[in-house]
């Protein structure tokens, strides 16, 4: 009785199986990052040994990946990106053989190896089984010949920008929630000012780098992109202060000077035009002061607005 | 110190060279007394390197080659075989050792008669090393002058395990060798010899799956590309054995002699020691094309000649073998018998695949020059249907009979263990909507309740040992792993400080970057933030290590392992300047699963090692054998593709000399357009070169000697300047002072375009826009005086 249960279990689900291999399993691969991934990981990396480009961190495999993602996205399917790449490489750049030249000889030894083994198992096993195993080998050639045939898979065309964005808000989620958690580690709020920044949120990137600035008050470049931050959040007062703390740290601190001096012309500090004199009697790797400052001003004013 | 070290390898091959004689004229004693004696001799050969290289005695120069200054005493005893001749030592040495040890346990040796033919065959192997030992001495004074040892051989601890357990698992296959040779010279491969073998096998076995487990671990912890199995050559070397060794272990397993002729055993005892000689030959040659070739020699002959020796002692046994032994009538499939048979055949077609993937390209790139790569995507295609079909073999046939056949009977004695893989399997398959998971899960399942079923003894279990079914468990658990692994999510991306890569659902945010010196490295560390959605976030540290002196950068992965998952950092690149890194972040499903199934493997080969069980001797029959027909439709298989190989040469067309080059447009370095095609009527040099590219430096100055002499002639110069920073690219320019314009290709499309296959790299254009010459590497000034020359004046 618990026999037939079980043998019942069985057929159950061998028919569950068969259903899960004959529906597939929803798109195989999804985002762009996958779809560059699967084409890359069938081409060769020409200046290594046996890598594919998906994993090799060489210049040229990078070159590669991005003709690949270009080529995805206007379109082109993974079979034709392939037949780009070996018109250009050879055929050596595919990891799978194309059933031409040398790589059809290799397909043609692999299917009579599996034609031999085949006859071997079924020598003098009674006929039924021969019969059934010369079926399964005619089988598994009509397979072999599928496999020859070049594969289309079309190719989605969705936008990678989503997920970029997305990602980036994840990331600064997680330094927001790691800063909450410790908030005296300065390379953490360095990074979350460095973020916030990026994103155009600089009163916060200021807040964040003025808090790293307090927490290691020796480090010149901190205070230095504090002052930036500030400049851009549109406070040119602070910024000059910032940047006075910056030079007292480094006083041949180049681009410091330079904006500092932009910054006294800015604000009409007096002996701003003594500053400029400094500057351009120490030279400053032979720039043209003055172009560099009425440049600088032009943005600061766009900035400040 | 070296007089002594080359008089000790001398003492090898005399000891053993008699030892081998003395076999052959049956005084065993005397032979195995001198075996021994050449294991003591080589052991002391390889004590004396060991201590050289950790009291840096600079007599050798092997020792000033492989060692540097301010290597800890680990990496410098593992020097011992980080180059050629020291590994060729510690091959010879583990081969002498496993002789004595056949030697000194009675237990371990089969009766006397084939016991003398199988220490006189391994004695001879021991002399035939030490032979090509002394070719390659690390004594030698010419040991000094190779290239020393690459720093990926010390910078992971595995180094010193992998080399070791991996010969330690090739020369045990030397004693199943020698047995089945013994069998054919004592006409006797029943029970006792059955079960000789068998230790040994699994001992190799053990040995071998435990040096290939670890090389793949130190793949995956240092090469930083987030894989562990490549389908390198030289892997494939490795694995070739393996399988042979798994269909030998299979052959001689207790009972089996009931449902087969003993001609299988005998052949496939002997098969993997052939094929490590295959590996031994292809991983020194230089003929495969290899990362793990760390050493390329001239003694590709010497090694073929032992190669030839060993393949063709295997055929005289099998040959013998299919005269003298008995011969049995074929079991029905739906037996173990059958299923035996099945096993053999299968592992058999996956070494051949395995062994034509990795040599084709080679012997077709010798024969036509046509080239072609063999890689994952042919592997995992013509090897995963297999695969499947011996995972099911493995998971039914200790359930059949030995002889008696029937579908019916064996579905109903499989009704329990059927249930557990449907619901395992239906339940893989509504969580993860994977097919080939589900089914891999199914088969897990299906072994567990085997296994339990076995363990607690009821009545209609399965046959076999327990050690078996552990180690067919621990199959289908790395199946698991495997094809889960191929779920793995990846990303890649440039980030600022404050920047983030999201693969799937984990996220890594860059906090910092940081460098530091050590003696003999300089180490960039990345500092990131690394959590799934919602999780807590963890630290990865990944690194950058810096070789000087090897001019190699060496990648120091972060990863965390999780019970489903891995997550695997790597750092690419640093830009200090624009204070960014290129990070990569890989989420691999159940990585430390694989290192686990491995081990439930293993442990049940152990536990088969160590398991006593009564054991009947063989009953034989006696039907007409297949192995001559077998020979011969390989024969013809080989030689029909051998036929096709010469006929057939056509490849697609790369980017090929003699035809018209492809187009080159775009901004040059200061912005303004520039068009190859405006070079038309000139003799073009198109270079490839970056500001980050040493080699690059070298070709400036030639090329200006060049257009100096040249341009009246009608000589032009014209570079990509590839992925590079555009104020980068100009500095660099105007430092070299070069003086002929660059295409900017910053994201290298158009270099890509061109077939460009590396840095720097040239291209040779005539009057009319046809590529005459595609030159590698820096220009030199006998390529301008040979091709560039010629072309201008002809």
């Amino acid at each position: 009785m618990i026999g037939r249960i079980a043998a019942a279990l069985v057929v159950t689900a061998l028919a569950v199986l068969a259903l899960l291999v004959a529906v597939p399993a929803g798109p195989s691969a999804t985002g762009p990052d996958e779809r560059l991934r699967e084409v890359a990981a069938t081409l060769r990396c020409p200046e290594c040994i046996g890598e594919s480009i998906a994993d090799s961190a060489s210049p040229v495999s990078e070159a590669m990946r991005e003709t690949v993602a270009a080529q995805l996205a206007e379109g082109r399917t993974p079979a034709e990106i392939r037949a780009w790449f070996a018109a250009r490489y050879g055929d050596e750049v595919l990891l799978d053989p194309p059933p031409r030249g040398a790589g059809l000889v290799l397909w043609a030894i692999a299917t009579v190896l599996v034609g031999v083994v085949l006859i071997l198992l079924a020598r003098g096993r009674g006929r039924p089984l021969r019969v059934a195993l010369l079926v399964g080998g005619a089988g598994s050639l009509a397979v072999a010949v599928l496999w020859l045939a070049p594969s289309a898979h079309p190719a989605g065309s969705s936008s990678g920008e989503a997920s970029a964005s997305a990602s980036h808000d994840a990331g600064l989620a997680m330094l927001h929630a790691e800063v909450a958690r410790r908030p005296g580690d300065v390379a953490l709020r360095g990074a979350l000012a460095a973020r916030l920044d990026e994103i155009g949120e600089h009163a916060a990137a200021a807040e964040h780098y003025a808090a790293a600035t307090r927490l290691d008050p020796r480090d010149p470049e901190t205070a230095y992109r504090h002052a930036l931050a500030l400049l851009r959040s549109g406070d040119p007062t602070a910024a000059a202060a910032a940047l006075d703390t910056v030079l007292v740290l480094d006083p041949g601190h180049d681009t410091g000077r330079l904006l500092r001096v932009a910054l006294a012309w800015l604000l009409d500090e007096p002996g701003a035009d003594e500053l400029v004199r400094d500057l351009e009697r120490d030279g400053l790797a032979g720039r043209d002061i003055e172009a560099d400052l009425a440049q600088l001003l032009d943005t600061i004013r766009e900035r400040a607005r | 110190m070296s007089a002594a070290g080359t008089a000790l390898l001398v003492a090898v091959l005399v000891l053993s060279a008699l030892a081998a004689g003395l076999a052959a004229a049956r005084r065993t004693a005397a032979a195995r007394a001198l075996v021994v004696a050449a294991a003591g001799a080589g052991l002391a050969a390889f004590a004396i390197l060991e201590i050289a290289l950790l009291l840096r005695v600079h007599d050798l120069g092997y020792v000033d080659r492989v060692i540097e200054p301010g290597m800890p005493a680990y990496y410098r005893a593992t020097a011992a075989w980080a180059a050629l001749e020291g590994s060729l030592l510690l091959w010879l040495v583990a081969l002498a050792a496993v002789a004595a040890i056949f030697a000194l346990r009675r237990s371990a040796r089969p009766p006397e008669r084939s016991g003398a033919a199988a220490l006189g065959v391994l004695a001879a192997g021991v002399a035939l090393f030490a032979g090509v030992s002394l070719l390659a001495s690390p004594f030698s004074s010419a040991a000094g002058d190779g290239p020393p040892p690459s720093p990926l051989l010390q910078d992971h601890p595995a180094m010193g395990i992998h080399p070791p357990l991996l010969y330690a698992g090739f020369v045990t296959l030397a004693v199943p060798y020698a047995l089945a040779v013994g069998a054919a010279a004592g006409r006797d491969a029943g029970a006792a010899w059955a079960r000789v073998v068998r230790v040994w096998l699994l001992v190799a076995w053990i040995l071998l799956t435990a040096g290939i487990a670890v090389g793949a671990w130190w793949s995956y912890a240092v090469l930083g590309w987030g894989g562990y199995w490549a389908w390198d050559p030289v892997e494939n070397a490795s694995l070739m054995p393996w399988l042979l060794a798994t269909a030998g272990i299979h052959a001689v397993a207790p009972g089996a002699g009931r449902a087969r002729s003993p001609r299988w055993p005998v052949a496939l005892a002997g098969l993997p020691f052939v094929f490590v000689l295959l590996a031994t030959f292809l991983t020194r040659s230089g003929l495969v094309e290899s990362i793990h070739a760390f050493s390329v020699s001239p003694l590709g002959p010497a090694l073929l000649v032992l190669l030839l020796l060993g393949a063709g002692g295997w055929i005289s046994v099998a040959a013998i073998g299919a005269r003298v032994l008995p011969a049995a009538r074929e079991s029905p499939l739906l037996s173990r018998g059958g299923a035996l048979s099945a096993n053999h055949l299968g592992m058999l077609l996956a070494t051949a695949i395995v062994l034509l993937g990795s040599v084709l390209p080679a012997i077709a790139l010798a024969t036509t020059g046509a080239r072609i790569t063999v890689g994952p995507p042919w592997y995992e295609r013509t090897l995963a249907p297999l695969a499947l079909g011996l995972l099911v073999i493995m998971a039914l046939a200790p359930w059949a009979g030995w002889r008696s056949g029937g579908l019916r009977r064996l579905l109903s004695r499989v009704a329990v263990p059927g249930a557990a893989a449907a619901v395992a399997g239906a339940l893989a398959g509504v969580v993860t909507r994977d097919a080939a998971l589900s089914v891999a899960v199914a088969l897990a399942g299906f072994m567990v309740a085997s296994l339990a079923i076995r363990l607690t003894a009821r009545q209609r279990g399965p046959g076999g040992g327990v050690g078996g079914l552990i180690s067919h468990l621990g199959v289908a658990l790395v199946a698991v792993a495997l094809v889960a692994g191929s779920h793995a999510v990846v990303a890649e991306r440039t980030i600022p400080i404050g920047g983030s890569v999201t693969a799937g659902e984990t996220t890594a945010v860059l906090v910092g970057l940081s460098t530091r010196e050590e003696a003999r490295r300089t180490i960039v560390e990345a500092r990131l933030l690394v959590a799934a959605r919602g999780d807590e976030p963890v630290e990865a540290r990944p690194e950058l290590r810096y070789y000087p002196e090897h001019a190699t950068i060496v990648a120091g992965p972060d990863i965390r392992s999780e019970p489903l998952r891995d997550v695997y950092v790597t750092l690419l690149d640093v830009d200090g300047a624009a204070g960014t890194a290129t990070v990569r972040i890989a989420v691999e499903p159940l990585v430390s699963w694989l290192w686990g199934a491995i081990g439930v493997l293993m442990a049940g080969a152990v536990f088969a090692l160590l398991e006593r069980r009564a054991r009947r001797r063989p009953r034989r029959g006696s039907a007409p054998g297949g192995a001559r027909g077998l020979r011969a439709r390989l024969g013809a298989g080989a030689a029909a593709g051998a036929v096709l190989l010469v006929a057939l040469t056509g490849c697609a067309a790369p980017v090929e000399v003699g035809e018209a080059a492809p187009a080159l447009s775009g901004d040059d370095l200061s912005g303004d357009p520039l068009d190859l095609a405006d070079f038309r009527g000139s003799v073009v040099i198109v270079t490839v070169w970056a500001s980050w590219c040493g080699p690059c430096r070298d070709e400036v100055p030639v090329l200006r000697e060049a257009l100096d002499r040249h341009a009246d002639d009608g000589l032009a110069v014209l570079g990509i300047s590839f992925r590079d920073n555009p104020e980068a690219a100009r500095a660099f320019a105007e430092r070299e002072s070069i003086v002929y314009p660059s295409i900017v290709d910053q994201r290298g499309e158009r270099s890509v375009e061109w077939a460009v296959a590396g840095i720097p790299q040239s291209f040779l254009i005539d009057r009319d826009g046809v590529l005459v010459d595609r030159h590698f590497g820096a220009i030199s000034r006998s390529w301008i005086d040979e091709v560039v020359v010629p072309e201008l004046t002809s």
